[in-house]
């Protein structure tokens, strides 16, 4: 009896065969660990694909892309190109899948039920919450659709719910960059909207000490779109209605706020199927059951193999993105050309003589950097789908207008080019140059991944400024002036 | 032992709720400390950066030993909660709203899938898939809340 009571307890401690697959899809999510210790994100072919869970793809660890930073910036480019890519893999998630997405694979949800762990009185689903939880379909239609689409007009792209609200993007991408000391210079790029996303992270997180997953109730519009599919998503808990006797018992225990078990808010957890008295629910992929009431269809041998199966997946796929093989992408071309100064050393940092380049100006003609000898030169790294760099470009125009005598500008768009820059550029009357930078300059002047960036030489070419983040042009004026 | 789990509980709820303040206050401190005058030498030239490692480290130094004090009283609650068993919450009988039966679902299905495939090549053709490696591959740090 005391065995019996011993092991009960032991197995009431233990993860649930849903927290395990939980962390295993957080894991395969991140699984680009290395880039936890070197502080830079994974860059390679895999970000083609959209992860199916809330995870951003700023984090270091992040293997996959964003579903919804990627339909936000798939929408804010709409002007050009119909969204259909991210549309079609929602649509495909949403069909397979649906909102067991969010009770198995993602990792925010997972990040939120490890919090409400904390054994503290926990407020129970009520009337007020489950008025909330049609928040997120406000959000969705506000942050996700209609500002990306209202900005297409200023050609500005705008992921609205990345920039004002995602706490994913705030703990996975900000913070996951910032706690490495190797970013410790982009903490100066801090102000007003690090520090209301780190308010609002924090209550999130405070709430899901006491809610069961706030975020995902009342504010995911990840969860929104997935539950459009309730009706038919074909991996989900479904109930035999001619067993069902309507007795409550599911409805009663959910933590979600949901009306019937399977609808829009059910997450597809499967924790209603040991409480139906008849048996009626379990969890089913199509018409094979995977959870039923006591029953387990993956049992002895065969769950083991499962198991097995997928470590050796996991171990798989950690081998590949943490290897010296690592699918990292390459430059898509060769260093620029360097002109090597023999009393001063050539390099990105200050004091450093700022690497030569030549590169090609849109609207024809080349840039080179050594016909700006003489003149104090600023350069800007930019893109068209940078919301950042596009709203400081004005700045740039700015100076080159009150100093194009004595001040050479040079904005570089990155390689990595989305839209039709001289279309876009057609529609503003900026008269700084704007060039391509088509042979990695980004890479010589020390930049990587994060956008925008400026560098200032004086008139000898001698690096005085480099950093990543946005400008004033009162920070540029003061850059520029004790040069002059 | 359960009495003393739920006392143990409402002290985590009210240092939880202290926790919580002191991060918003502190995020807010050092914003507002940051924006104070004597940081720019010029209207809108910031000579002393918002957040700085040494600022951030000197004040958790400070707090360290609530934050502490916080993550034992969490342990020891989660252990304490193990030990006692679980409290399964009693199912309420809410009787649930009638499901309509899926007319057709078989054929929806189908052609959301053959939907679905069809708008994946399309947006791998026309440079959907390219922009959202670009996206994912490039940190903007506006989205992500670095600014």
């Amino acid at each position: 009896m005391d065995d019996l009571k011993t092991q009960k307890s032991i197995r009431d401690y233990l993860p649930t065969r849903r927290r395990l697959i939980q962390l295993y899809a957080a894991l395969l999510h991140n699984a680009n660990l290395k880039g936890y210790l070197s502080g830079q994100i994974f860059t390679g072919n895999t970000k083609y694909l959209c992860a199916p869970g809330l995870n951003c793809y700023s984090c270091p660890g992040a293997v996959g892309a964003c579903p919804l930073g990627a339909l936000q910036n798939a929408l804010a480019s709409s002007g050009n190109r119909a969204p259909s890519y991210v549309l079609g893999i929602l649509l495909l998630l949403g069909l397979i899948l649906g909102r067991t997405i969010c009770g198995y694979l993602c990792p925010f949800g997972l990040v939120q039920e490890l919090l409400h762990k904390i054994p503290t009185p926990k407020i129970r689903k009520n009337r007020v919450t489950r008025a909330l939880s049609y928040l997120k379909y406000v959000i969705l239609a506000v942050f996700v659709v209609a500002i990306p689409l209202w900005y297409i007009s200023r050609h500005i792209p705008m992921p609205g719910f990345c920039k004002y609200i995602c706490p994913a993007g705030t703990f996975g991408g900000a913070i996951g960059l910032l706690a490495n000391p190797v970013n410790g210079d982009k903490l100066s790029m801090l102000d007003i909207l690090f520090t209301r996303k780190f308010i609002i992270l924090a209550l999130v997180f405070t709430a899901s000490v006491f809610l069961y997953r706030p975020f995902c109730r009342f504010l995911c519009p990840l969860g929104a779109v997935y539950g459009f599919f309730a009706k038919v998503n074909i991996v989900g808990v479904k109930v035999e209605e001619d067993k069902c006797t309507r007795c409550g018992l599911c409805v009663g225990q959910c933590r979600m706020d949901i009306r019937r078990v399977g609808d829009h808010e059910c997450i597809h957890c499967a924790e209603c199927v040991d409480v139906c008295p008849t048996g009626a629910i379990a969890l089913r992929a199509g018409k094979r059951p995977l959870r039923e009431k006591k029953k387990d269809k993956t049992s002895g041998a065969g769950r083991y193999v499962a198991w097995a199966a997928a470590l050796a997946v996991l171990a798989g796929v950690l081998v590949y993105f943490n290897g010296p093989w690592s699918g990292q992408a390459e430059p898509e071309s060769a260093a620029p050309a360097v002109t090597v100064d023999e009393s001063i050393p050539v390099g990105p940092e200050v004091g450093q003589r700022g690497p030569d380049f030549t590169a090609p100006l849109y609207g024809g003609g080349d840039f080179s950097l050594a016909d700006t000898l003489g003149k104090v030169t600023v350069i800007n790294f930019w893109a068209t789908w940078c919301t950042p760099c596009v709203n400081e470009l004005p700045h740039f125009q700015k100076l080159y207008e009150t100093y194009g005598d004595d001040v050479a500008v040079i904005a570089l768009h990155s390689d990595l080019v989305t839209d039709d820059v001289d279309a876009y550029l057609a529609g503003f009357d900026y008269t700084i140059p704007f060039a391509l930078d088509d042979s990695g300059i980004v890479a010589a002047y020390g930049g990587s991944t994060m956008l925008p960036q400026t560098i200032v030489l004086d008139r000898s070419g001698v690096v005085t400024y480099n950093k990543v983040g946005s400008v004033t042009y009162e920070v540029l004026e003061s850059l520029v002036t004790p040069l002059l | 032992m359960r009495k003393g789990l739920r006392i143990m509980g409402l002290a985590l709820a009210v240092m939880t709720v202290m926790m919580c303040l002191l991060l918003v206050w502190q995020a807010a401190d050092i914003y507002l400390t940051g924006n104070r005058p004597e940081n720019f030498s010029a209207p809108g030239v910031r000579i002393r950066q918002v957040y700085s490692r040494e600022d951030i480290a000197a004040r958790f130094e400070r707090f360290a030993p609530a934050v502490y004090v916080y993550l034992a009283a969490v342990a020891v609650g989660l252990v304490w909660q193990a030990a006692a068993g679980k409290e399964k919450p009693r199912p309420t009988a809410i009787p649930p709203a009638a499901a309509k039966p899926a007319r057709h679902l078989a054929a929806v299905r189908l052609v959301l899938l053959g939907a679905a495939a069809a708008l994946v090549v399309l947006g791998a053709m026309n440079g959907g898939a390219r922009d959202v490696l670009v996206k994912a591959v490039n940190i903007c740090t506006e989205c992500i809340g670095l600014g």
